[in-house]
């Protein structure tokens, strides 16, 4: 009867403690992807991009700054007419220049998102590897650049796996 | 023996009690809010309703580009005949419609955020009380937000057996009849 007690309560005494308290670990995303090297060099491609894109747009800003002085110069020689349909045509240039300027940073982004989603997905999946290796039930999000801290303190007993997720992503 | 048996069942009582107590301080909750706003039967007139208002603001917007384009046109089509002041008083005036452009650009963005707001608050609120309801009959301590307004996750991760027990998205649209 004793023994059966005392098992009955260590049973009890082991599924109160797993039930007791939820297990909170976090760890910061953002941190952990700037500091993969695969990051650093999707960032180096990007900047590449956008550099290329940029020296494209500057020589069409160019050029078009160059058709506005010459009209400048030479409207006053101009009929009305004249005018307006130039005038008309420059308007249009703009436009599609804007559209241009538009598209080529819509194309950057969209590549930085392509190249950045499957490395994304590779650092969940080792962030819930590593929170159901430490039987974790929730891994918080620590904060963000855009909306700032989510959480402002946390004890030192707290569990961050913001290293456990790196040295597990050196890994594999 | 009997005695003892009484003992141990008294432990037990109290590890049960205290065990319970435990169990009682923290628990955590998380739920999708947008998720909800979603699925609310609602939501498809509201996001027309939102969409209507802001194409009709939008237009008058490109209207008074229009304007704007215009008045410059006529200006620079009699800047070279006009005198020196008149020139200037042109000016002033085009610069005045450009800023009273700006400040209706500006304006029209703030409107189209106040209907956001006016027409999503209600929803909103119903969430935010069903969310309570909830919580009060699952004894829950706290109940987080999944992600930011910006879409940036709050909770990375909750294993499978805590999302089951403790993700209460579902239960919320059962609270709201959805």
């Amino acid at each position: 009867m004793k023994k059966l007690s005392v098992l009955a309560l260590f049973l009890m005494l082991f599924s109160f403690q797993a039930e007791a308290q939820v297990k909170i670990g976090y760890t910061n995303p953002e941190v952990i992807l700037s500091q993969l090297p695969e990051v650093e060099s999707i960032q180096q491609e990007i900047g590449d991009m956008l550099e290329r894109k940029d020296s494209l747009l500057a020589i069409q800003a160019l050029a078009l700054q160059k058709e506005l002085e010459d009209y400048s110069a030479a409207k006053d020689v101009m009929s009305l007419e004249q005018r307006q349909q130039k005038e008309q045509e420059l308007i249009e240039k703009n436009k599609d220049f804007e559209e241009e300027r538009q598209k080529s940073l819509n194309e950057v982004q969209q590549r930085q998102v392509t190249l950045l989603q499957p490395i994304e997905a590779k650092v969940y999946a080792t962030i819930k590897t590593v929170a159901d290796s430490l039987g974790l039930d929730l891994v918080l999000n620590e904060g963000s650049m855009n909306s700032g801290a989510f959480i402002f303190y946390a004890s030192d007993d707290q569990m961050n796996i913001t290293e456990l997720v790196l040295e597990k992503l050196k890994q594999s | 023996m009997l005695k003892k048996f009484s003992i141990g069942l008294g432990l037990l009582f109290t590890l049960l009690l205290t065990g319970n107590t435990q169990a009682q301080e923290l628990k955590i909750g998380f739920v999708n809010p947008q998720a909800i706003l979603n699925r609310m039967p609602e939501m498809k007139a509201v996001q027309q309703r939102l969409k209507n208002f802001a194409d009709r603001k939008s237009l008058e917007i490109q209207q008074k580009e229009v304007e704007f384009q215009n008045a410059v046109n006529v200006y620079e089509q009699k800047k070279d005949v006009i005198s020196a002041t008149a020139k200037e008083k042109e000016e002033e005036e085009l610069q005045k419609m450009s800023e009273a452009l700006n400040e209706a650009t500006r304006k029209a963005q703030q409107d189209i955020q106040d209907k956001q707001n006016e027409l999503l608050g209600p929803l909103q609120s119903q969430i935010g009380s069903a969310i309570n309801t909830v919580a009060d009959k699952q004894g829950l301590s706290y109940v987080l937000n999944i992600t930011t307004s910006n879409g940036e996750r709050i909770i990375l991760y909750a294993s499978q057996a805590y999302a089951a027990e403790y993700d209460i998205t579902d239960a919320v649209m059962v609270q709201l009849g959805i």
